[in-house]
């Protein structure tokens, strides 16, 4: 059936060349090829199978060397003998030594060295601190130096009046070194002048 | 698909290996002489065109080859015309080549050889159709 089907395929594909030939295997095949066959093909699954023999006591030695080895180890391991109270005695000793290095003990004489380190250190620092921030008190002459310490806001400052702020400034103006100067300059003048000062005196009583 | 006795016989025992040590991985979803035949056609592929790689000769040579080795294997019993026609087969590009032998000679629907071969029905189709084409044109150029 599928016969018919292949050659109307080939006289569809016009095909008349290979529709004349007849379909025959002309290969051929020794009667003893199958046989043959067989057999290499099953000797060459089989060593691959077994391509690795294993000795018939392998596993039995490989047991005994194991057992051997391992053993020969547990006794390498007990060549060192250890105290029966080791343990407790080694964790006696560490908690003494901890102990000792909790409570640090200092002698009068380290003492005394570190009180003098500290009060150097300290006595520098104040002597620093006062010679590079000295302290100097200006005057305050000005309008806005006296707003900034009376620390008035801007409401405040317009319910001023300009009688008390006379008063502030006469508070803190320093008339002292001003009428200092002026007495060095107005002596300086009547020396220049030539002008006697008990007749000025004397004047100025009467 | 080898042509030459000796390298059937290889294939062969190479595909009945590969079957054996794949059984374990045969899931029955196909028949098992499909199976195999996939199993025999990839082999008889992978032979080929490593001995193709392995000698590189152009394919003139090849034909000329192919005659003479037919010609001189007692395992050939083919006229001529015989001969003409495996000659054409075996120049046949790999896949086009298992695609005709499976149907022209194993007669086999093209559900079962999409299934073997693994490729679309439509596209044996094709393939079947060239390999008809090119048989015909050398069989019409040697007579």
């Amino acid at each position: 059936m599928i016969r018919t089907e292949i050659n109307n395929e080939l006289e569809q594909l016009d095909a008349t060349q290979l529709l004349r030939i007849p379909v025959v295997n002309s290969f051929l095949i020794d009667t003893q090829f199958l046989n043959s066959l067989e057999k290499s093909i099953l000797q060459q699954t089989f060593s691959m199978e077994e391509g690795f023999e294993v000795p018939t006591d392998y596993f039995t030695v490989l047991e005994k060397d194991i057992l051997t080895q391992t053993s020969g180890a547990k006794n390498n391991q007990t060549n060192f003998s250890i105290p029966s109270d080791y343990f407790e005695e080694l964790e006696k000793a560490i908690l003494t030594e901890t102990k000792e290095l909790e409570t640090p003990v200092i002698t009068s004489n380290r003492f005394r060295t570190r009180l003098t380190i500290w009060s150097s250190v300290a006595a520098l620092f104040i002597l620093g601190f006062f010679l590079f921030n000295p302290v100097e008190k200006q005057p305050c002459l000005t309008f806005a130096c006296l707003l900034k310490q009376s620390d008035l806001s801007d409401e405040d400052f317009l319910e001023i009046y300009d009688a008390d702020v006379a008063d502030k400034l006469l508070e803190t103006a320093d008339f002292e070194s001003q009428s200092e100067f002026e007495d060095d300059d107005l002596i300086e003048y009547l020396i220049e002048e030539n002008i006697d000062l008990d007749v000025l005196i004397n004047t100025i009583e009467s | 698909m080898v042509l030459c006795h000796d390298d059937a016989n290889d294939v062969t025992q190479n595909t009945f290996i590969k079957a054996w040590k794949g059984l374990a991985n045969f899931r029955a979803e196909s028949k098992i002489s499909t199976w195999l035949y996939r199993i025999a056609t990839n082999e008889a592929i992978t032979f080929l065109e490593k001995k193709k790689r392995l000698h590189g000769v152009s394919f003139d040579e090849v034909e000329h080859k192919l005659a003479s080795t037919l010609q001189s294997d007692p395992y050939f019993d083919g006229d001529f015309i015989q001969q003409t026609l495996q000659t054409a087969i075996a120049v046949l590009p790999e896949k086009q080549k298992a695609v005709f032998l499976l149907r022209y000679y194993d007669e086999m629907p093209y559900q079962e050889i999409s299934e073997i071969t693994g490729t679309s029905i439509g596209g044996l189709k094709a393939s079947y159709h060239h390999a008809v084409k090119k048989i015909e044109a050398f069989i019409s150029k040697i007579d």
